[in-house]
């Protein structure tokens, strides 16, 4: 049986492989609007232009993809688990050789001990930068809230709860809460403001929105956008490296329950 | 101002504020009875035609930005999913557990399945047809059992490969066409090329997870089974839409054109196949809510059949099909839900249950009647239009297979009825049905989705008369030799 299985296995991925290279050898590239893209100039970093300008929209989308996906992390993760006894069993399992228990926390050789911390202030003043400078280089709210979230895991990894760089998880929710927010109500401004959702308006009554150099002058909200995405990635990749983190927090709960009913 | 932003905007914000809301259960309450009229209004004070974004219209030609098309058949389509959404929001809150998330996770679902109908751009379908996938994981892990737990990880596991398709099949037509707006990505399709042909079918990959059709069938039916009953009812809104949405885009970029013939062939088969399936499943049940499960399954395969036509009438029954199907399965799942109020969802360990509520097994009956086709029910009106699409084609067989089907959900409907509320039992159960309180949310929900089956059931006009003119644009029609 498991002969057959994998021959069928074997020949499913033949023919699809097969169908997408034989697609894939009939590409006729059209270039499309991405000439319109390259030609209309707004900001020096033109596929920032592209993500939070022309297709703004899209990036709200990939913010709430996240949004929800922390989110039904917190469901699977962070609430129900207290409530489901198979589950207790599950984490409550006879603890093994390559275990890491609680009294084995922070085993870790002084090198890590070291460089942690250090390496995690850079990689914050690097992940500000770049979200501040996603409108004139390469990069933007994305990448820059990944680096401080990386940041974060770092130092927790190196030094568990004592962490010198530690965000509670209600503030990051709340900072994850305001950076969707923010998102979401710069674009209901630019429909008041503009008539159009996410509309890029540059100045309100006179005043610029964002100070700037004549040239990059047209950023408008952009720079406030990245600003938005940033907060709410380093929240949402800092809380879901939280969750998965909670094995132990879990683990004392059930202890201190259990020690309760005895 | 155009408002039509704001039907996704506005359940986004509030989904927001809800997720910080948590362990404030008045507020939550009030804010959501709130939210739920406002979703109601939103669809009514939006103007038709298109909406760009940003306000990045047409430029050298192209259509630069992200597009949005209203017209009066998405409106009707949004006027249901708000209605249903709202209903299912308000239920909700007779719950006691994780409201403020359950909640959360409704909105969001709500802003994408519009943003799915809406939308004029492959690619923010793609990234909403996302945002709904783990939501609708979400919402059947909030059950907390095991079962709930492990129909969702499936579905997850699933929806990697069907998405990660999808994305590659968007990822042909862009580089084909060079464009990611459905209506100037049309004006390239005409050539016959593999790699266009590749990329409708991965789309067709998406289109089966998102609505449930084979192979995905068993995964989508285990999510609405293992939900709470009000939970199933949201759920199976969302697919019944997603397939509506995605069909729609596939017939306004293919149909018509010489090579859509073979993949037509597919998604018909892909419809008669998910009907067949669904309700053999269906008779083979003991669990009522996997019962109704499969049926949703089974009525989706119509609509997927009737919007797989492609002709102005196949295209206005099989919408036709999917709002009215929505409006008695949400009523139906809200019986489920009243009655595993009582004792769980066991047929065989149910009964008598007619004497205690007898106005909800009224509403419970009509819903039954109308999913098995019966006049003066709306699921009479939208079968009797599919059968005459499928023959107007010359497709009698698909006809025949449509009332054999049909004849299949009134037996099983029939029998879960017999079993809940007319079987005999003894005293000590019905003491123990006494203990137990009904959820008055939820009746009302249910007597108002049961208002509409007869409402529309009687007056069809109602609802097709929004649908026809967008029919005519997209449908074709042909009569097979």
């Amino acid at each position: 049986m498991n002969s057959k299985r994998d021959l069928a296995v074997a020949i499913s991925f033949f023919v699809f492989g097969a169908s997408v290279l034989y697609s894939l050898a009939h590409m006729q590239i059209s270039p499309g609007v991405n000439e319109v893209y390259l030609t209309h100039y707004i900001i020096p970093n033109y596929v920032c232009a592209v993500i939070f300008d022309w297709r703004a929209y899209d990036t709200l989308g990939e913010c709430l993809v996240l949004v929800v996906a922390v989110m039904v992390s917190w469901i699977v993760f962070g609430k129900s688990l207290y409530d489901n006894t198979y589950l207790k069993e599950l984490f409550h399992a006879p603890e093994s050789d390559d275990y890491i228990t609680l009294q084995g926390w922070g085993e870790y050789t002084p090198i890590i001990k070291f460089l942690a911390f250090p390496m995690s202030v850079l990689m914050v003043a690097l992940g500000i930068i770049t979200v501040l400078g996603g409108h004139i280089t390469p990069g933007g709210g994305f990448q820059g809230g990944a680096l401080i979230a990386a940041a974060f895991i770092l130092s927790v990894i190196a030094f568990g709860s004592n962490s010198p760089l530690w965000f509670d998880h209600k503030f990051l929710e709340k900072l994850e809460a305001l950076g969707a927010l923010g998102y979401l109500l710069l674009g209901v401004a630019g429909m008041f403001i503009g008539g159009y959702y996410l509309f890029n308006f540059t100045e309100i009554n006179g005043f610029t929105i964002f100070p700037a150099p004549k040239e990059i002058i047209t950023a408008g909200i952009i720079p406030y956008l990245n600003i938005a995405v940033g907060l709410k990635v380093l929240a949402g990749l800092s809380t879901a490296a939280f969750l998965l983190s909670c094995e132990k927090v879990i683990i004392e709960k059930i202890s201190k329950s259990e020690e309760k009913l005895e | 101002m155009n408002y039509l932003p704001m039907m996704i905007v506005f359940p986004l914000i509030m989904a927001i504020i809800m997720n910080l809301l948590h362990g404030k259960e008045k507020a939550v309450k009030y804010i959501t009875f709130i939210t739920a009229a406002i979703l109601i209004i939103l669809p009514f004070i939006s103007q038709y035609g298109y909406y760009y974004f940003g306000g990045h219209g047409v430029v050298n030609g192209w259509v630069s930005g992200i597009a949005y098309l209203y017209n009066p058949a998405k409106q009707a389509i949004i006027v249901t999913l708000s209605l249903i959404a709202s209903l299912v929001l308000i239920t909700g809150m007779g719950e006691k557990l994780k409201n403020n998330m359950f909640v959360t996770l409704s909105l969001m679902g709500f802003a994408s399945i519009a943003a799915i109908v809406l939308a004029d751009d492959i690619f923010n379908l793609y990234v909403f047809f996302e945002i709904v996938s783990i939501v609708q994981a979400g919402l059947v892990f909030l059950s907390g059992t095991e079962e709930a737990y492990k129909a969702g990880l499936r579905y997850m596991i699933m929806g990697n490969v069907a998405a990660a398709l999808m994305l590659l099949g968007i990822a042909f037509l862009l580089a084909s066409t060079g464009t990611l707006n459905i209506t100037d990505m049309k004006h390239y399709l005409l050539v016959d090329n593999p790699m266009i042909y590749g990329g409708l079918l991965l789309l067709i990959v998406g289109l089966a997870y998102g609505a449930g059709l084979p192979p995905f069938h068993n995964v989508k039916a285990d999510l609405y089974a293992r939900s709470k009953g009000f939970i199933s009812a949201m759920l199976q809104t969302y697919s019944k839409f997603v397939l509506v949405g995605l069909m729609i885009i596939i017939l306004k970029l293919f149909n018509g054109l010489d090579y859509f013939a073979s993949a037509h062939a597919v998604l018909i088969a892909l419809g008669v196949l998910a009907m067949v399936f669904g309700v053999v499943m269906a008779l083979l049940q003991s669990d009522y809510k996997k019962l109704l499960a499969y049926h949703a399954i089974s009525q989706g395969g119509y609509v997927a059949t009737g919007l797989a036509l492609g002709t102005p009438l196949g295209i206005v029954a099989g919408i036709f099909h999917a709002i009215n199907h929505v409006i008695y399965k949400s009523a139906l799942f809200l019986g489920a839900y009243i009655v595993s109020c009582k004792r769980g969802s066991n047929l065989h360990k149910l009964g008598g249950l007619l004497p205690l509520m007898p106005s909800v097994a009224f509403m419970v009956l009509c819903a039954k009647l109308a999913i098995s086709g019966i006049p003066p029910f709306n699921g009479f009106q939208s079968k009797w239009m599919l059968a005459q699409a499928a023959m107007q084609v010359n497709m009698p067989e698909i006809a025949i297979i449509m009332i054999i089907v049909s004849i299949g959900t009134f037996v099983s409907m029939m029998k879960a009825f017999y079993l809940i509320y007319l079987k005999p039992v003894d005293e000590e159960t019905l003491k123990e049905y006494q203990n137990k309180e009904v959820p008055k949310l939820a009746v009302f929900s249910l007597f108002v989705l049961t208002a509409l089956c007869i409402i529309i059931g009687l007056y069809p006009d109602i609802v097709t008369n929004y649908l026809w003119d967008y029919a005519k644009e997209l449908g074709v029609n042909y009569y097979l030799k």
